[in-house]
């Protein structure tokens, strides 16, 4: 290499270095990735948590197909994990699923009690037969060291037949019967659903039931407070018990005739759980509503099973070799004491029904039944006998009780007699109540009758006032057209006075007349009126007169007043006012127009004296009281006024 | 048939027992609810048709040294706080009862008796604050008892 290379060498070298550097560090990442790619290991640290987050998405997204395959490998590998170390499996899962039960059961308790009953109370059921095991063992030891009579008996009885004593104890004691079942809403206290044996059915059964809940409660709340875990299970009074079971939303009651043993539990129990498997959803969501089918089946199944355990005669006998082995032993034992024992069940059982009934019976054994044999009173003691020998016996019953013949007799004439009576009473409350029914309907009938004719009556005279008040009611629509007709009739007359006399001295506007007090027409005292001013007056007057007889119809009359001053006394004024009307009256009747019009007739002269004197700023103006004013009135004129008031209104 | 339980709630000699004697068709003896706190009655009735049933625990008074199982309580359908009009701290202690109870059963329903009405003038009557769920009863007098139990069975159905 020439020394001009080298030269252009380090030049490339100064001037790239930034790049070579780049380049370098590029180079390394390069070596790294690749050893990545190639590195299995490396590969699986990366990739691992990318599957682990996957499959966790799916299956919280509850994806169906990864479920699937997941499922089919998961019970392998559960297998396989088993076969090698289950140990470790067991430990594995209890930290997975330890809680989770506990979690479910704390918010979902009642479900999954009702789901784990069936099973659970299986093995409660095993591990309480193997405590009854054990519990029977002390009570052989206790056995052992007793000295009563029947023990004395059944250990005679286990040498002879070999029989262990715990078994004949248990022999000795025959199965409860069940005479009813309920099932019972836990928390409502509601009976769901019943059943009984025949005649053995509880009245009122839905308020027994809440009562027997609240019995529980109550002493369920006892137990509590005395620091005890468990549930009260089973409930004694005389003869009856109740068995109560608790399971998930329901309880159970079985009430029997006496306390069921171990072995009746574990049966009952095994039932219930059946029916709290079948019904378990029904159970949780019954609201008190009885019309539900499953009420009804689940009733037939509770009879079914009530029945289907009755203790029977082949029960007792369900082992007959037993029974022959006891018979010899005890015939080997003797035969005086066999007898000595049944006479003294009779005679104990006899002695009972005397005291009790004041009977005497006899009673005997034949066949392994009881014979009942004598008369009674009546088949009332029959029957009572009947329940003492059940209650102090569990024998069967062969009654052969009769009661005498005049018993009977008067027992049916006492029953024939009441229906006798019963039927006369009958008979007579029927007649008197057809009685009072036809007394009813007859006084019914009259008073309909009596009513329709009130109302014939009424009718007539509504429509009576009816046509009167149309008739009066169009009178005065008449007479209000009249009226009104005349009103504006004495409007126009006013108008046309107004306008004719509308610069006239002696026309009165507010009152529409003539008035005269300018016009002197009497001296004072003077009765003759001056002959100037008469003509004058005339002359108004015959243009007054002219505007009237338009209207001569409506006219009633036209007025000529008189009036004097107030000088001298009221009655000469009266006179003087009077004479000097008449005066100005007659001078006008004779006018050509009034007799044209014929309008005499019409023309009225009244004095009013000085009663209505012209008085200015309290001083009389004699001269002015000294006149005569013309006026006029119209036909219906005053009720023409009220009228114009009420149109007004 | 629907069947319903209900309680009868509030304080000693309110006059629970002799509201709900004025009502029933059948009831268990009295000597239970001094015994265990509870006495259950029956009553049929029909609500528009439906046939109904409602069991009634009347329930004893609590007092401190006696607390009533809350067993009682639980399951209730609807419940009539009862008070005595004639005692105002009866009618401040419904509030107590109205709070366990409906702690134990949030979503039934109830109804209120003032009772012993008949001892209060007309005045007074009026100026007591009643709602539609209120009754001023009279076991007495018979006065709206058979209203109280209809209202509060209405109230159940709807």
């Amino acid at each position: 290499m020439s020394n001009k290379d080298e030269a252009l060498d380090e030049l490339k070298s100064i001037l790239y270095e930034d790049e070579n550097n780049v380049l370098d560090t590029l180079e390394d990442k390069i070596k790294v990735l690749d050893f990545k790619l190639n590195n299995k290991d490396e590969i699986l640290s990366k990739i691992e948590p990318l599957f682990d987050e996957i499959i966790l998405k799916k299956l919280q997204e509850k994806d169906s197909r990864s479920i699937e395959i997941y499922a089919s490998h998961l019970a392998k590998i559960i297998n396989k994990s088993a076969k090698q170390d289950l140990t470790e499996l067991s430990q594995s899962l209890q930290k997975v699923v330890s809680p989770a039960i506990a979690k479910e059961i704390d918010e979902n308790k009642d479900k999954m009690i009702d789901a784990l009953y069936p099973i659970m109370g299986g093995m409660i059921s095993k591990y309480v037969t193997q405590a009854i095991k054990e519990m029977m063992e002390t009570i052989n030891k206790k056995i052992e060291q007793g000295l009563s009579f029947d023990h004395v008996k059944r250990k005679a009885k286990s040498k002879l037949t070999g029989v262990s004593e715990t078994e004949l104890l248990l022999d000795d004691s025959i199965d409860a019967r069940i005479l009813s079942l309920f099932v019972i809403k836990k928390e409502s206290s509601l009976l769901i659903s019943e059943a009984h044996l025949d005649n053995e059915e509880i009245g009122d059964a839905h308020m027994v039931a809440s009562m027997a809940s609240a019995i529980k409660d109550f002493i369920n709340d006892w137990i509590e407070n005395s620091d005890a875990v468990n549930e009260v299970q089973l409930l004694s009074y005389g003869n009856a018990t109740l068995y109560i079971e608790s399971a998930g939303s329901v309880f159970i009651i079985a009430f029997l005739d006496a306390e069921p043993d171990h072995e009746q539990r574990i049966k009952i129990n095994t039932f219930f759980a059946s029916i709290v498997k079948k019904y378990a959803t029904f159970f949780q969501a019954f609201d008190g509503d009885d019309s539900a089918s499953e009420v009804l089946t689940l009733s037939m199944e509770m009879e079914d099973y009530i029945y289907a355990s009755q203790p029977t005669a082949k029960d007792k006998k369900k082992n007959p070799a037993k029974y022959i082995v006891i018979f010899l032993a005890v015939l080997l034992l003797g035969y005086g004491l066999y007898l000595f024992d049944g006479w003294y069940t009779q005679y104990t059982l006899e002695k009972t029904v005397l005291s009790q009934t004041t009977e005497t019976i006899e009673i005997s054994k034949q066949d392994g039944h009881l014979i009942l044999e004598g008369q009674v009173a009546s088949t009332d003691v029959i029957y009572e006998i009947e329940k003492i020998m059940k209650r102090h016996s569990k024998e069967s019953i062969v009654n052969y009780l009769t009661v005498p013949t005049t018993y009977l007799d008067a027992r049916f004439k006492n029953v024939t007699n009441l229906g006798k009576d019963s039927l006369g009473s009958l008979q007579k409350r029927l007649a008197s109540l057809e009685q009072n029914f036809e007394q009813t309907l007859s006084s019914l009938q009259k008073k309909i009758v009596r009513l329709e004719g009130q109302l014939e009556g009424s009718k007539a005279y509504v429509d009576k006032v009816l046509k009167n008040t149309t008739n009066e009611i169009t009178e005065l629509k008449e007479e209000k057209l009249v009226l009104k007709k005349v009103l504006e009739v004495k409007n126009e007359i006013f108008s046309k006075l107004d306008k004719t006399f509308a610069s006239e001295e002696y026309y009165n506007k507010d009152n529409h007349s003539l008035d005269f007090r300018t016009l002197t027409l009497f001296a004072t005292g003077d009765t003759v009126y001056k002959s100037k001013a008469i003509v004058k007056l005339t002359t108004v007057f015959e243009k007054y007169l002219a505007i009237l007889v338009e209207y001569k119809e409506y006219v009633n009359s036209i007025i000529i007043e008189g009036h004097s001053d107030s000088s001298g006394t009221e009655e000469e004024n009266i006179v003087l006012s009077e004479k000097r009307a008449i005066g100005v009256k007659d001078y006008v009747e004779k006018l050509k127009v009034v007799k044209d019009y014929h309008m005499q007739t019409y023309i009225k002269a009244v004095g009013y004296g000085s009663s209505k004197d012209v008085v200015i700023n309290g001083i009389e103006d004699k001269e002015a009281s000294r006149r005569i004013e013309i006026t006029f009135s119209l036909e219906n004129e005053k009720i023409l006024n009220k009228l114009g008031e009420i149109i007004n209104d | 048939m629907i069947r319903k339980k209900i309680l009868l709630l509030g304080d000693f000699s309110v006059g629970k027992t002799s509201l709900v004697k004025r009502y029933i068709d059948s009831t268990f003896d009295d000597k239970y609810l001094t015994t265990i706190g509870v006495k259950i009655s029956k009553k049929h009735l029909s609500i528009k048709g439906v046939d109904c049933e409602l069991l009634i625990w009347d329930v004893e008074g609590s007092t401190p040294s006696k607390k009533i199982s809350l067993g009682y309580y639980r399951g209730a359908s609807g419940a009539i706080f009862v008070s005595d009009l004639t005692r105002r701290e009866t009618v401040e202690g419904l509030e107590a009862h109205k709070e366990i109870f409906l702690s134990e059963n949030p979503d039934a329903k109830f109804v209120v008796a003032h009772n012993k009405s008949d001892m209060l003038s007309d005045i007074a009557k009026e100026r007591m604050n009643v709602d539609e769920n209120t009754f001023l009863t009279s076991a007495k007098n018979d006065e709206n008892v058979e209203a109280l139990f209809i209202r509060l069975m209405e109230n159940m159905l709807s």
